[in-house]
């Protein structure tokens, strides 16, 4: 592969840079103008807006049920009925989607009816502005529920009486960085690098021929000394080079906006580079895939913004995809990207060891370079095709 | 450096859509100048893309000192040549010295290599005093040179510019061309034009393209001697009334009150001219003569003008 040509992309892409405001604009000025809204209308502290109560009830038991419909009834509380385990329940409220969860172990009916205490676990988010005031609520209510259930088996002769048949055992989780200002920040820094890679790769693919064919370089760059891939690679180690420009930016003024980086250690940058790189061979390569599609430039504008745009919402890349409606829920499960970024997230946001978390993205690994393969072969045909004509 | 030559055999192109933009085209192109005289819409363009190694013929073969420029040795041929296309496409924000730099390091430079040559193809092209400026800023004529700069940068063998004196005002022209001249002393330069003046003065070898083949070719004053070898007389008279005989010639009249007539000899024939007109009561404004040159060839070989 003739590096000097490669090179070359890279010299003009710099130099350009400097001299074209458009293209220091995109690389560099809209990313931080837009983290800088996302920051400042999105940043604050994260609010619980309502109380997501999960309720995982092994039981099925008759005292169980008594317990839910208790809970049910205060109104202020919004059940859901869960089979999670309680790794996982931890993990939901560690992250903030969940406020609390019940827990109704397997016999606590049967524990009840013969006697002793039936046991309840009540995890609970542990910020002192309103995750002790909501396990106090539910607290009480099980309390409550305890109290009428005593009362009831006062009146049945055969069994014994307890007072208090019930035991609350509160397990306080203590929020990871998502749950805080400067985790929340942090989310929108990983999300706006995701922004930019997810725009220039599409573009930078889509327009990998269409845009060289107008400004007259193809014809240059096809009677030099180049070889099948050279555009190619040339692009692809010039969209790096502008990720790593904009990305650069991003965190700088991520930082000074008040992310917290605090997770990260230098190997975990390492694996995050990585995991950025790769997205960016997927998007690069989707847009190579879709390039065909477009046959002028402004053509590979249209259909660029017409993907990346609702993508940009709905894949998961700035909006935390368990908030998305229940209809866009898989939308992000779709796009390699999101599991590239969900990588670096549970990395810098949930302090995930390294192998974990790219055991969370390889999906999204193995799919951005299956992409990044399928559009090098598009990329070959349409070269061939761009020969044909110029 | 052995004998080096462009070979081109049979060379077809059809674009899709069915437009057949040349056909059949072959020549053989050694050191010094060989032009592609013909006018637009012949067929130079493609020509010469295809020789450049940027279009793919349909059919036919080119050799470049005898590497097949659509064959496997097509990446070492391609570095035997500098292509210059009707526009080149510089960054109109970057200096010609970092354009120079970008289209060296295409060509092949490493960055050091194409800064050096930069540098020194500047020089060559006289625009050393003006390599930091914005090409944005450059004049017509700067920026021709700058494309000859850029071919020029990796020294190639052969240089193939498509229409290297179009669209420039005659000092610029001049200029550009005593440049050409220099630089592709001991090269092999090929290039088209549809200005017959350029392709006399500065070709060893002209091939006349007319519908997508060559018609003729050779060196410009044997194709003059052998198709148009006599001189014109131009008559600009008050329009109307039939052109007359001179001495049993017709005169070839465009109808516009412009008659002119093929003589053997100019300073005989030109008081009989006159003469017929006065006799004929037309009134004459002015007379030229003129010496036939490759415009007139191109007419006399396709029967059509080479500048519509
Ligand atoms: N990309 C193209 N698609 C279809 N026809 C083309 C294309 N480029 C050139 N042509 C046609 O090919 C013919 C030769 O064009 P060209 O080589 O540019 O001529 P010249 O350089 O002599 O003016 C013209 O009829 C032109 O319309
Ligand atoms: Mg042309």
């Amino acid at each position: 592969m003739p590096v000097s040509q490669v090179l070359a992309e890279v010299y003009a892409f710099l130099k350009s840079m400097l001299r074209y405001r458009e293209i220091a604009f995109w690389n560099i000025g809209f990313p931080i103008i837009f983290l800088l809204v996302l920051i400042a209308v999105f940043g604050g502290e994260p609010g619980v807006l309502e109380i997501d109560v999960a309720v995982v009830d092994y039981d099925r038991g008759p005292f169980s049920s008594v317990i839910i419909q208790a809970l049910n009834s205060t109104g202020a509380l919004k059940l859901q009925l869960s089979d999670l385990g309680l790794e996982e329940l931890r993990k939901a409220i560690a992250n903030g989607s969940l406020s609390a969860a019940v827990f109704i172990g397997e016999g606590f009916s049967e524990n009840i009816t013969q006697g002793s205490q039936g046991r309840v676990l009540l995890l609970y988010y542990s910020n002192p502005q309103s995750g002790d005031y909501i396990a106090s609520i539910i607290e009480s209510v099980i309390g409550e529920a305890s109290r009428g259930i005593a009362a009831r088996i006062a009146g049945d002769a055969r069994a014994e009486i307890l007072l208090e048949p019930i035991s609350v055992e509160g397990v306080p989780v203590s929020p990871e960085i998502l749950a805080t200002k400067g985790g929340v920040r942090t989310f929108y820094v990983i999300g706006m690098i995701g922004v930019q890679i997810l725009f220039s790769g599409l573009y930078t693919g889509a327009g990998i021929i269409v845009e060289r064919k107008r400004d007259g370089t193809l014809k240059l760059l096809l009677s030099s000394p180049m070889r099948g891939y050279t555009i190619f690679a040339a692009d692809t180690v010039t969209s790096m080079v502008a990720l790593l420009i904009s990305a650069t930016a991003i965190v700088v003024v991520g930082r000074l906006a008040g992310a917290d980086y605090s997770l990260i250690e230098w190997r975990d940058a390492l694996a995050m580079s990585g995991l950025f790189a790769v997205g960016l061979l997927g998007s690069l390569g989707l847009g190579l895939v879709i390039a065909p599609l477009a046959r002028s430039p402004e053509a590979v504008n249209m259909l660029v913004n017409s993907i990346a745009f609702p993508l940009m919402f709905l894949g998961g890349i700035i909006i935390p995809a368990f908030i998305l409606p229940e209809w866009a829920q898989d939308i992000p499960k779709a796009l390699p990207l999101y599991w590239c970024l969900e990588g670096v997230r549970r990395i810098v946001l949930y302090n995930y060891g390294i192998g974990e978390a790219l055991g969370v993205a390889l999906p999204g690994i193995i799919a951005s370079l299956a992409l990044y393969i399928a559009g090098a072969i598009v990329y070959r045909r349409l070269l061939e095709k761009s020969v044909e004509i110029v | 450096m052995s004998e080096c030559s462009v070979v081109v055999e049979d060379l077809w192109k059809e674009y899709p859509g069915g437009i057949v933009a040349v056909r059949g085209v072959s020549f053989e192109a050694g050191r010094g100048f060989t032009s592609l005289m013909g006018p637009n819409g012949s067929g130079k363009t493609t020509t010469l893309s295809m020789v450049a190694g940027a279009l793919k013929p349909s059919r036919g073969r080119i050799v470049v000192c005898g590497l097949d420029v659509w064959g496997r040795e097509g990446v070492r041929a391609r570095r035997l040549i500098g292509f210059a296309p009707q526009d080149m496409p510089f960054k109109e924000k970057l200096s010609g010295m970092e354009n120079l730099v970008w289209i060296g390091m295409i060509r092949g430079l490493g960055y050091v290599d194409a800064k050096r040559q930069a540098r020194r193809a500047l020089e060559l092209v006289g625009l050393e005093a003006h390599g930091n400026r914005r090409v944005v800023t450059y004049s017509g004529g700067m920026r021709r040179r700058l494309t000859i700069a850029a071919c020029v940068m990796h020294e190639p063998e052969v240089l193939l510019l498509d229409e290297p004196g179009s669209g420039l005002d005659p000092r610029a022209r001049e200029e550009v061309w005593g440049l050409i001249e220099s630089l592709g002393r001991g090269r092999i330069i090929v290039y088209s034009t549809h200005i017959s003046q350029e392709a006399e003065r500065h070709s060893d070898r002209v091939l006349i393209f007319h519908s997508g083949g060559i018609v003729a070719g050779g060196p410009p004053r044997m194709l003059i001697e052998r198709y148009a070898p006599m001189p014109r007389i131009i008559v600009y008279h008050d329009p109307g009334g039939a052109p007359p005989m001179v001495d049993g010639l017709p005169g070839y009249s465009r109808g516009d009150g412009v008659t002119y007539y093929e003589v053997e000899e100019a300073s005989s024939a030109l008081p009989k001219i006159i003469e017929a007109f006065l006799r004929a009561g037309i009134q004459v404004h002015k007379v030229e003569v003129k010496r036939p040159g490759l415009e007139e060839v191109y007419f006399r070989v396709t029967g059509a003008r080479l500048e519509a």
